[in-house]
């Protein structure tokens, strides 16, 4: 029976930061502010929320948890999702991987219809065996369980609370530095796997698992 | 290693769904890789695409006599690398800019006449593409015979219209001057989202059937692909000597499938396309910047189809207080 690895999506697959940046951007001008996305997205990248990163910039905290809700009720709008596209050289890393291994995503979103949407389109379910969705609310949990019921060898994914889900479901992680949070975090996370690329986190976990 | 350098892209058009579909593709793919700026007749706060800009300019309409030197100011002023024009009097005015091996203007080795529907058919017909019978003179048909008219200048079948012969006589000389009377096709209209790389020769042709129209726009569509028109597709582009991607509109005419309208640029339908995986966009900012390009277009098979849905989207442009 071949081996089974799970792969998040927004940040291990397909790109988070144009969506994020473009609409937070969107929504800063319709209030008359001009705000500079990218001191925003670092801070981001560094463990901040939306609306702690915007306070860190300098908005007001009444503004930024304004712009921070109407950031969440719009993110997964199939207009701003339009905006993600795959990161680069995943199809190949896909082909590498399908041919050692079968393949499943595990994401969480708010909306399952236009997450099997999006990587229908995004050309990703040529390589997966299943998608699977999970609600933002309980991500770490339901994600482990998910992980277990399926038997996957290992899981790859971009955020702590990834590694969380891997934890939960004994099952090995790693974790790419590609998507919503940075190398730097992430070790401080105490992740110690952090790959700057989907390619070798692959390769280290289907190694893993034959050594 | 140094990043490579931050393009500024400058698309015209802005409030068109045409600019605002190459804006969210280039904004997808290249991010914070280019600097996209947006201009437009109205103002900032009633253009979608401003959204994504990272810069806009209030313009003069293209046909106005000053557009061309409010042009040349943000050219200079933003340093543009890449501009895209794409009404017809946008086009028009990029022609006639001074040339300069620094700035990409998207357009094709053609010249501006081909915005001419009457130049455009027996262009075409050079390239051995099949076009609709052309009505030259009004004697000799009966008064009740029907014909299809439209603009020489016109787009996205504005103005176009069947008349009875007896109608066409009785228009006034300059509306017949300006127009071009044609045999009627028949439905459904096509749309061709055509990909071509005059270097390479490489191309790529998606069909698209409006199944359902609103107002103009296209809610509804069929994708799928075409052996025949794909190679109507491959002429246009190697007469034009294509590089990236433009839409023509084939029907049924008497004796096959014949162009009905051609344009020197992509849709706002294009987006469709795009939507069922095929992005002629993508591929064309890339073909023009020296990137590869092939995984934005994949071949569709000759028994693929899908079927795209289009719904309005609602953008906060701005709130007071």
């Amino acid at each position: 029976m071949r081996p089974l690895l799970a792969l998040d999506l927004d940040g291990t697959l397909i790109t988070v930061a144009q969506k994020q940046t473009n609409l937070l951007r969107a929504l800063a001008r319709a209030r008359g502010l001009d705000l500079d996305p990218g001191p925003i997205w670092l801070l981001k990248r560094d463990g901040a929320s939306t609306k702690s990163a915007l306070v860190g910039t300098g908005v007001p905290m009444d503004l930024a948890r304004a712009l921070s809700r109407a950031w969440v009720a719009a993110v997964e709008t199939p207009y701003w999702q339009s905006l993600d596209s795959l990161l680069p050289r995943v199809e190949e890393c896909l082909t590498h991987l399908k041919s050692q291994a079968d393949c499943v995503i595990i994401s969480a979103r708010q909306n399952a219809s236009f997450l099997h949407q999006q990587v229908r389109r995004l050309g990703l379910s040529d390589y997966v065996s299943a998608v699977y969705q999970v609600h933002p609310n309980c991500a770490s949990v339901a994600k482990a369980e998910i992980l277990s019921q399926i038997g996957a060898v290992g899981f790859i994914g971009d955020t702590e609370s990834d590694a969380k889900a891997a934890e939960l479901a004994n099952v090995p992680f790693a974790a790419v530095s590609t998507g919503q949070r940075s190398e730097a975090f992430l070790r401080a996370a105490g992740i110690v796997e952090v790959h700057a690329n989907l390619y070798t986190a692959i390769n280290f976990l289907l190694h893993q698992r034959y050594s | 290693m140094t990043s490579p350098k931050k393009r500024n892209v400058l698309i015209g058009g802005g409030g068109t769904g045409t600019a605002f579909a190459i804006a969210t593709r280039l904004k997808a793919i290249w991010h914070d890789r280019l600097r996209l700026i947006i201009t437009d007749i109205f103002d900032r706060d009633l253009v979608t695409t401003s959204l994504l800009a990272d810069a806009f300019h209030k313009v003069p309409r293209a046909d106005d006599p000053n557009f061309a030197q409010v042009l040349e100011r943000i050219l200079d002023e933003e340093a543009i690398d890449i501009y895209i024009p794409l009404l017809n009097a946008e086009i028009r005015a990029a022609w006639a800019l001074p040339k300069s091996q620094k700035l990409d203007i998207w357009l094709a080795g053609f010249g501006p006449e081909l915005l001419d529907k009457a130049v455009a058919d027996p262009w075409l017909l050079a390239q051995g593409v099949r076009v609709p019978r052309q009505l030259s003179y009004l004697q000799g048909q009966t008064d009740d015979e029907t014909w299809f008219v439209k603009p020489r200048d016109g787009f996205g079948s504005r103005d176009a219209r069947v008349l009875t012969m007896a109608e066409i006589r009785a228009l006034d000389e300059d509306m017949r001057t300006e127009s071009i009377i044609q045999e009627i096709c028949e439905t459904p209209e096509i749309t061709i989202d055509s990909f071509y790389d005059a270097e390479t020769g490489f191309t790529r042709a998606y069909c698209r059937e409006r199944l359902e129209t609103k107002a103009g726009v296209c809610t509804k569509a069929r994708v799928f692909f075409d052996p025949e028109l794909a190679e109507f597709a491959a002429k246009i582009g190697a007469g034009l000597g294509q590089r990236g991607a433009i839409c023509f509109q084939a029907m049924r005419a008497k004796e096959g499938w014949s162009v009905t309208d051609l344009n020197l640029r992509s849709g706002a339908g294009t987006a469709l396309t795009v939507a069922a995986g095929y992005d002629v966009l993508a591929a064309s900012y890339a073909c023009r910047t020296g990137e590869s390009y092939k995984h934005f277009v994949p071949e569709i098979a000759l028994d693929s189809e899908f079927l795209v849905t289009r719904q309005y989207s609602e953008f906060v442009m701005r709130r007071r207080p």
